[in-house]
């Protein structure tokens, strides 16, 4: 309980400092905070010019899949806002040799490095993505209370997910210092997770379902709050931990690797 | 015994990259490790309450030395104690004890005021609120940056930036503090005030490692120097047997009234001709009858003035790298 409270403290101190670090520029928050909105709405744009153009996914009706790119959208914007900064953070830091400084500090390094990279700029996705999940949400039949308790707990399974993807990422930093090009990978990868798995072939929704968990970031708690038992659920859900586990194994092997910077 | 180092070793591997484009291409596929030894087995221990100078020309070792006791780096091998812990391997438990402060490493926040900045530590460190206030108080009174600590950090110059690092660094009343390079860049009443914090601080028993290259440093704060050199210690002693390492040697410079050019006296060096009616010279000591030395200046050339002192640091320094 002690443990969890500084964290929390942490968060919370991490969080003013960045509040106070993004006022200290408003023209800049502002632009950035906009662009962030609007370059999220790109694929409910596409998903609304393909089922107006007569085209439709399979067994989804556009408020569905409205409802999956909003899920996909909150749990990134809400991994962006409080903890996905520790990428580019810890990637910055090992290049310029500050890493030291966070090693240099009575905690956990992976929180540190989250709490420390808040950044108010990043809700534009969270905004987004609420508003398009609160639409999409009051255009499908009414979920009930299981649905919702089925969400939440699979929404929490959905940012493991993106938090393992920033642990496997920051990870690889420690060895390959300057990979800028990493997020774009990430990117990549997850904007399956956009659309309904289902639309896929089988052995590739094998592969985002039971290896790479990235049907879960969305896909999965769209379809038990529009009241589907999708196949694969539970077993997914194993692997998330799994994925989980397996993440943080991964950057602490790679945190031995640090060597520093010269000096 | 606060620190405890046996046979440290640490290698790192780098890889061989030629600068053309065929290299480029070809390292993408095939890289050459190359091994490079920056500790090859040193050995020392330290006391609470020393402060220590961590001397060494580039490259010497002495940055891997502190990243390894401050659990930052793991060593190759050896064995280290800091305190009771294994520097690496108790890495949370260990540095809530141990402050460091980097000259080039800021740990303070660029858009915000330091007193804001310090709010992390505050709770990094799980300080009370009565604790923090207190210590807040007692070091920025001590640091003389009451109005700085208030203004955003890229407003400040160097030295107060420089005052609100050692507060960043010791409002958890750490015992063992590792400065590197405290002073770099800075003027000189920067340079004092700096210095005299870390006087009182060590006074109230608070162990300081110091890795400098400002001999300044040393020669003001250092009781013990240990010398480091292509990853082998080569020096560890007290700052006056540091000294007295090239010997008993004297510097003089004498301007005189008549030209120097014929001067000569058993046992004194010229080390420097300043101009034709003044010079640098070493002095042994063991040779040379300071008395003796003096007269035959006078007579043979008048001396208009004569600075006697102790040999420069630097001079011990290159004698020994």
């Amino acid at each position: 309980m002690k443990r969890v409270l500084d964290i929390l403290r942490l968060y919370s101190t991490g969080i003013r400092i960045g509040l106070a670090e993004n006022l200290a520029y408003r023209g800049n928050f502002l632009i950035r905070f906009f662009v962030m909105f609007l370059s999220d709405l790109l694929f409910p744009l596409v998903a609304l010019l393909v089922y107006r153009s007569g085209a439709a996914f399979p067994g989804w009706t556009l408020e569905e899949v409205l409802l999956i790119q909003g899920i996909f959208m909150m749990a990134k914007g809400f991994a962006y806002l409080f903890f996905f900064g520790l990428v580019w953070n810890i990637g910055e830091m090992v290049r310029d040799g500050l890493f030291d400084l966070m090693l240099i500090k009575p905690c956990s390094v992976i929180h540190l490095a989250a709490a420390t990279s808040f950044s108010l700029e990043n809700s534009g996705s969270l905004l987004g993505g609420s508003g398009i999940f609160i639409y999409a949400v009051s255009k499908i039949p009414k979920p009930g209370l299981w649905e919702w308790a089925a969400f939440f707990l699979l929404f929490l399974l959905s940012l493991s997910v993106l938090f393992s993807f920033s642990l496997l990422m920051s990870g690889t930093l420690f060895k390959w210092v300057g990979n800028s090009r990493i997020y774009e990978i990430f990117n990549t990868i997850t904007q399956f997770g956009l659309f309904p798995k289902t639309i896929y072939s089988r052995a590739f929704q094998n592969i985002l379902t039971y290896l790479i968990p990235i049907a879960m970031i969305a896909f999965f708690p769209a379809a038990v709050l529009k009241g589907d038992k999708p196949e694969g659920l539970f077993l997914s859900a194993g692997i998330c931990l799994v994925f989980l586990f397996a993440a943080r194994l991964f950057w602490h092997a790679m945190l031995k690797s640090y060597s520093s910077a010269g000096g | 015994m606060l620190i405890e180092v046996a046979e440290l070793k640490k290698t790192y591997i780098h890889y061989e990259r030629g600068g053309s484009f065929f290299e480029a291409v070809k390292s993408i596929f095939l890289r050459k490790a190359m091994p490079i030894e920056a500790l090859k087995g040193i050995s020392f221990t330290i006391e609470p309450g020393e402060l220590v100078g961590f001397l060494g020309p580039n490259g010497a070792g002495k940055s891997t030395t502190i990243k390894i006791l401050t659990g930052v780096l793991y060593p190759s091998s050896g064995r280290v104690k800091v305190a009771g812990y294994v520097p690496w391997r108790d890495r949370v438990k260990y540095v809530a004890g141990i402050g460091a402060v980097f000259g080039q490493k800021s740990q303070l926040i660029w858009d915000i005021p330091p007193v804001d900045a310090f709010l992390m530590n505050k709770a990094i460190y799980r300080i009370s609120d009565k604790e923090y206030r207190t210590t807040l108080n007692m070091l920025v009174s001590l640091l003389e940056v009451e109005r700085h600590i208030k203004t955003p950090t890229r407003q400040l110059s160097l030295g107060e930036r420089m005052r609100c690092e050692f507060i960043m660094a010791m409002l958890h009343r750490p015992q063992i503090v590792f400065l590197d390079e405290p002073t770099i860049g800075l003027d000189v009443v920067a340079k004092e005030k700096i210095r005299s914090f870390i006087k009182k601080m060590n006074e109230q028993g608070v162990t300081f490692i110091l890795t400098t290259h400002d001999l300044d440093d040393v020669e003001r704060l250092a009781r013990r120097v240990i010398l480091i050199n292509r990853g082998e210690l080569i020096f560890d002693d007290t700052i006056g047997a540091f000294r007295g390492y090239l010997g008993k040697k004297k510097f003089v410079t004498v301007r005189t009234a008549k030209p120097l050019v014929t001067v000569a006296f058993s046992g004194m060096r010229v080390l420097n001709p300043l101009s034709e009616y003044q010079m640098e010279m070493e002095l042994d000591m063991e040779a040379v009858e300071l008395n003796a030395f003096i007269r035959y200046l006078d007579e043979e050339y008048g001396i208009k003035d004569l600075i006697i002192e102790e040999p420069p640091i630097e001079n011990i320094l290159k004698s020994l790298y």
